[in-house]
């Protein structure tokens, strides 16, 4: 709908070209330039992406031990997994923290987009101070928040036994309950600005004659948001959402750094890790990271086709 | 924009095509707002920006801190004695568990060259893509974005297995050639380059007879910059942190990442008893190794275009 002539009548271009009709010269030339400039990406994707991947689905058709000969069990290592209590837990809690993060990191993102999209001095500025968690990173700053979230002598403790909100020797990483909500303020902290940012880029690709005639017609500014920006961004949204729910569904750092040996408070990776490389189950751990990967294809390509569809 | 055929024209400065005019290519967008609302929308700003800043202002406090004042003064502000330097010196002082200046080193090194090696692999892939027709084109064009999907730890046993396999583990390379992949720059790359790179242009190029790799390091480069920065500063971002890779595929400690370091010490921390205490070293380790990413992304921001870019991907 945002596309405009030009890009239009340049892709239908485009497509022309792409049709096998006879090549001169200089197209086989162009062809060639094309995939030359291609193939380093492609090589290394091939390599450290999909032959793994691959392998990775054959390893888990096995009982792939740490030495010696493996043997073909079929689909056994997938039976098991959907019967092992560990996993599917890991998997419930996954998609619990899942649930819980993903809406404020959403709101939160969307909130900033709408407080920095324009020009006015000082947006600038904040777009930079939103972003910076994001550059700092979610591992250093789990060491760091672990630290600081120490009953007594940390920071989180101090203040908030001060605002009477808990007592100063609350153990933040012990507990389910505080460590999934220490863990999600975190997380919100560290995602949000990446939300802003992709929301943000699509909110200021809205062209401004449609808000002036709102405008004209009086609409209020929520009006505007939800009847303008909304349908407008709906591909920015499909991918921020994308990516903080693949980013969800992947937590490792976070909860292995601060809340290490709290088997209710484990994700699938941090199962798959202990399976795999402390258990040294390799087939097994592997069968699990599979499922773990076709779930997020699922869930990316139902996200993208669900916000996709009613944008027509 | 058809119009622009002297290989010497003009910039276009990014994929401006569905952006309205306005300042620096980004509308204004307050609906005419009252001052009111302009001065709440600021304030909102304001406590968000402190939210944000606080953990990191507690990090730089904490690292100025002697351990006993670390556990008894309030976090926020400073406290006598000042020890700044002398817990700086604890850092990059050599211990048993491990030198930190060597961490700093590895992790400069891995960080470099998968975000230089990224840059100019998406760069070259997403100029390919966006101006060159050959022959499977948007299929391969998939099988890159496909791997956007696929989660390093779906295939980090047999990556560690093929590493074994060809003795990569534990090696420098081993550590920073998947640094290198990024499905996120070449597409990135790929519209951006669609977007601020004229056919025309590389058809005036071509007839004066430049080189294609000419025309690509002279023409196409110069006009990608802002792209390039921003996928540069990602790769950089991207690496610098990555925690379950190092994790999987490095155990020798003198190929450490920072992240793997601080996790040494931050397990001394944790152990009751243990005759130093490591929690202001390691508080002030964090610092030092957030200070490059920091200082990078303030110096290139001004060449960031994160936004511009995701937002071409509106329509």
């Amino acid at each position: 709908m945002l596309r405009l002539g030009g890009s239009v009548a340049q892709e239908v271009k485009e497509r022309a070209q792409l049709v096998p009709s006879r090549r001169s010269p200089q197209q086989r030339a162009a062809a060639r330039t094309g995939a030359w400039l291609t193939a380093p990406a492609l090589v290394l994707v091939a390599t450290f992406v999909l032959f793994p991947l691959g392998f990775a689905i054959y390893i888990s058709l096995t009982d792939w031990p740490l030495v010696g000969p493996y043997h073909f069990v079929g689909f056994t290592n997938y039976a098991n997994a959907f019967h092992d209590p560990q996993f599917v837990h890991a998997i419930l809690f996954t998609l619990t923290y899942t649930g819980i993060v993903t809406g404020p990191i959403f709101v939160v993102g969307y909130g900033l987009a709408v407080l920095v999209r324009s020009n006015r001095p000082g947006a600038k500025f904040f777009r930079t101070v939103f972003f910076l968690p994001f550059v700092v990173g979610l591992t250093t700053v789990s060491y760091m928040f672990s630290l600081e979230l120490q009953p007594s002598s940390g920071g989180v403790d101090f203040v908030l036994s001060k605002l009477g909100l808990v007592s100063a020797s609350q153990a933040w990483t012990v507990n389910y309950g505080p460590a999934l909500l220490a863990i999600s303020v975190i997380v919100v902290w560290f995602a949000s600005g990446l939300t802003m940012l992709v929301l943000m880029g699509g909110m200021q690709a809205v062209p401004d004659e449609l808000y002036e005639a709102a405008d004209a017609d009086g609409a209020s500014w929520w009006d505007k948001e939800r009847l303008i920006t909304l349908p407008l961004i709906r591909r920015p949204i499909a991918l921020s959402l994308i990516i903080s729910v693949i980013g969800s569904f992947l937590a490792f750092n976070q909860f292995f750094i601060l809340v290490q040996n709290n088997s209710s408070l484990e994700t699938v990776v941090e199962w798959v890790y202990q399976t795999a490389f402390n258990q040294y189950h390799l087939a097994y751990g592997t069968t699990m990271a599979v499922l773990l990967m076709v779930v997020i294809a699922v869930v990316s390509a139902a996200q993208f086709v669900l916000l996709r569809e009613r944008s027509r | 924009m058809s119009t622009v055929a002297a290989p010497a024209g003009p910039a276009p400065a990014g994929p401006k095509r569905r952006l309205p005019a306005g300042g620096d290519g980004v509308p204004l967008r307050l609906y005419g707002a009252s001052r009111r609302t302009v001065n709440l929308v600021t304030i909102a700003c304001g406590l968000f920006a402190v939210f944000t800043l606080v953990p990191i202002w507690w990090i730089f406090v904490s690292s100025t801190k002697t351990v006993n004042n670390f556990n008894s003064t309030f976090g926020f502000w400073f406290s006598r004695p000042f020890v700044l330097w002398s817990n700086l010196k604890e850092v990059f002082s050599n211990r048993e568990s491990g030198s930190f200046l060597q961490w700093l080193a590895n992790t400069a090194i891995y960080a470099s060259i998968g975000g230089v090696g990224g840059t100019v692999l998406s760069a070259m892939a997403g100029y390919g893509f966006a101006r060159f027709n050959f022959r499977g084109r948007n299929v391969l064009f998939l099988f890159i974005m496909g791997s956007l999907l696929i989660p390093i730890v779906a295939f980090a046993v047999p990556l560690y297995l093929v590493y074994a396999k060809f003795h990569m583990n534990s090696t420098m390379p081993g550590i920073f050639i998947p640094f290198m992949i990024s499905p996120v720059s070449v597409y990135l790359m790929r519209v951006y380059a669609g977007g601020s790179v004229p056919r025309e242009l590389i058809d005036a190029a071509r007839i004066d007879g430049a080189g294609e790799a000419r025309i690509f390091l002279r023409i196409a480069t110069p006009l990608m910059v802002p792209a390039l920065v921003t996928v540069f500063m990602l790769n950089v971002v991207s690496a610098w942190n990555n925690y379950f890779l190092p994790f999987i595929v490095n155990n020798s400690a003198k190929l450490y990442t920072l992240t793997q370091g601080l996790q040494v010490w931050f397990w001394h921390t944790n152990i009751p008893g243990s005759t130093e205490n490591f929690t202001v070293i390691t508080i002030a380790a964090g610092m030092i190794s957030i200070l490059p990413l920091l200082t990078m992304f303030i110096v290139l921001q001004r060449y960031w275009r994160g936004g511009l870019l995701l937002g071409s991907l509106t329509g």
